[in-house]
């Protein structure tokens, strides 16, 4: 079963509760993603718990049905509205809006969700071709290999924490110091508990990942209370329908250059829909006869956003799926959720969970089927979502982020942690630190502790670090870790710019 | 007047440093690498105080809108009630009081969309995933 294809993956794809789960979670995204304020991350964190109850395959395929349908969800309001309903929307903004106010907003949906579902399908083409082989590499890796993948990890993520690196890093540490809360794996001795039982366990990371993306968000959408509501296209009697074929033929450039940029962000730990959008923005403007034209309402710019945007889903899964290492926000939450469905990232998920992760990839594909035909079928009743008072939007998070903690084990400890992440979380939001670094210091914390325990032990008597030093892979990823670090002061160099300095006209 | 981050990086600083401080409670070999993380923390505390870079300003009345103010008394009050008066009771009044808060005349509103809300929940977790919420007092 190398690329997935057998009959009993197709059975667990199109079983009735798996079908209604994909569409779910498609419809369930969409809404999620045309929400201002809301992210796809959100929308998983807060319904994972729905999926405890699940097989792992129903569970795994309505959240990655759910990324989807957020991804291209996104559009819809940063075209109709000006505000990007996801991060990954931004650059969506720039043509989306000015066709919408030219009365072209039919036109600008309908490419959104074209260019999405091209991107979205061209990544899971790439997931499912580089994720068996680089799966197997997995397998070479010792608890050196582990340790140095964790550094590796933890340095090119904060290296492209969008705000500033310093702070990044800070962050990053920060979610690994947490990480060695609870039970320390050497000697079995409960460590930086404080006296609180439900904490001897370590930090459940499912909740705190809840707290995380949830709660500095509410506060958001509820800053935006009784701002100037922007008027919404009416587009009740509109049909967007398939576009024609010399239409899409003349697209195939940039939707094949848009997407490829997506999965190489993508792949990357840590850089982001947000940074994949803008990148494919800037090169379709440069790749275009008439870049002065960009921003004024140019179909190409919605459909290189788009297509980045939603490419960057399968090309995140590639690193957690394989190594371990989350790609972004979502694939961290998403690593999340197979190891509390008993899944370890790594080689064994194409071998012993062979049928779990391929029906997964596999549903990807209905996932991105399921997003063009609501799409191109049903955006106009989705244009409803941008009209809910921001309020209501913010009280709803509350209940669902509490219930939904509470639901991990039915224990009030875990609504308190999901409290004490949501208010840090917005503490380091607030002082323009990225939470993602946290997310994924959490994971990679104990990797690298088990790593490096595991070193300490197999080199007993020897120098630690020459011992890492002697192992072809860990010389690589230690090669990888150095350009990781030299990259951005490089790149800063380059611009002359100050490494420290946000770096956010980068993106832009 | 200090930089912003420049006073992030201070309180920062102070708070891994108590941490690094309670880290002596336990045996050594089990906060080394706690430890390990601390200092690398502090020196980007360190980095972070000689260059704050900028971030524009921020002002701490941001932090303390009206808006956000009521959402946290609404948030906290939800979790800490959750358990005593129970799901349903805190489920309603917490969503219709806030929804009074900012809408004061949508009474309708309110009661309507609290008990959609109670009904939902109900339905999602506790009939159809069988998770059982705390009764409490009131039911």
């Amino acid at each position: 079963m190398e690329f997935g294809f057998s009959l009993a993956v197709l059975k667990n794809v199109f079983m009735p509760f798996n079908l209604l789960m994909a569409t779910f979670g498609v419809v369930i995204g969409i809404i999620f993603g045309a929400l201002p304020g809301f992210t796809a991350a959100m929308g998983i964190a807060i319904l994972m718990p729905i999926t405890f109850s699940m097989t792992p395959e129903a569970g795994l395929i309505m959240m990655g049905a759910i990324f989807a349908g957020a991804m291209w969800g996104g559009s819809v309001s940063a075209i109709l509205i000006n505000t990007p309903g996801t991060p990954g929307a931004a650059a969506t903004v720039l043509d989306g809006y000015p066709m919408a106010k030219q009365g072209r907003a039919a036109d600008a949906l309908r490419e959104s969700v074209v260019s999405s579902f091209v991107g979205g399908i061209l990544g899971v083409i790439v997931l499912q071709l580089f994720a068996p082989p680089l799966a197997r590499v997995s397998l070479m890796f010792g608890p050196p290999e582990y340790f140095v993948l964790a550094i590796f990890g933890m340095t090119i993520i904060a290296s492209l924490s969008e705000k500033m690196i310093v702070k990044g890093y800070i962050s990053g540490f920060l979610g690994m110091l947490i990480g060695t809360m609870g039970m320390d794996p050497l000697l079995g001795v409960p460590r930086f508990t404080f006296g609180i039982t439900g904490l001897i366990d370590g930090v459940m990371l499912v909740p705190a990942l809840i707290g995380l993306f949830s709660i500095p968000e509410v506060m958001e959408i509820i800053q935006m209370h009784g701002s100037r509501e922007e008027m919404i296209p009416n587009l009740k009697n509109i049909k967007i329908g398939f576009p024609t074929w010399a239409h899409t033929r003349r697209m195939i450039p940039t939707y094949l250059r848009s997407s490829a940029i997506g999965l190489i962000v993508g792949i990357l730990p840590g850089a982001g829909a947000s940074i994949a959008s803008f990148m494919a923005y800037n090169e379709e403007k440069r790749a275009s006869k008439t870049p002065e034209k960009f921003g004024t309402g140019m179909i190409e710019g919605v459909a290189a956003s788009e297509a980045a945007n939603n490419s960057i889903c399968a090309g995140a899964f590639i690193p957690m799926l394989t190594l371990g290492v989350p790609g972004d926000s979502v694939a961290a939450i998403m690593m999340g959720a197979l190891m509390v469905h008993g899944l370890q990232p790594g080689a064994e998920l194409f071998t012993t969970y062979a049928d779990v992760t391929w029906t997964f990839i596999m549903s990807l594909y209905l996932a991105n089927v399921l997003m063009l035909f609501f799409g191109l079928y049903c955006a106009p009743w989705f244009s409803w979502a941008t009209r809910t008072p921001k309020h209501i939007l913010a009280i709803s998070i509350v209940l669902l982020t509490t219930v939904g903690a509470f639901a991990v084990r039915e224990s009030m400890t875990d609504v308190y942690v999901m409290l004490a992440f949501g208010i840090i979380g917005y503490l380091l939001k607030s002082h323009g630190f990225d939470v993602v670094p946290v997310v994924l210091g959490l994971i990679l914390g104990p990797m690298a502790e088990k790593g490096l325990n595991g070193t300490l032990a197999i080199s007993y008597g020897q120098n630690t670090a020459w011992f890492i030093l002697q192992r072809p892979v860990s010389l690589i990823l230690i090669g990888l870790t150095v350009f990781a670090l030299v990259l951005p002061y490089w790149r800063a160099r380059r611009k002359d710019k100050d490494p420290f300095a946000s770096h956010e006209a980068d993106i832009q | 007047m200090m930089c912003i981050n420049r006073k992030v990086s201070l309180v920062l600083l102070a708070i891994f440093g108590l941490f690094f401080v309670y880290s002596f409670q336990y045996p050594a070999e089990i906060v080394a690498f706690p430890r390990f993380i601390l200092v690398v923390l502090a020196l980007m505390c360190a980095l972070l105080f000689v260059k704050p870079g900028d971030l524009g300003k921020i002002k701490v009345t941001a932090f303390l809108t009206p808006p956000k103010v009521i959402t946290a008394v609404f948030m906290l009050a939800y979790v800490a009630v959750f358990p005593e008066l129970g799901f349903f009771a805190t489920t309603f009044l917490t969503v219709f009081g806030y929804i009074l808060v900012f809408e004061r005349s949508a009474r309708l509103k309110g009661f309507l969309v609290a008990l959609g809300w109670v009904g939902l929940l109900y339905v999602a977790f506790q009939t159809t995933l069988h998770i059982w919420f705390p009764e409490g007092l009131l039911m």
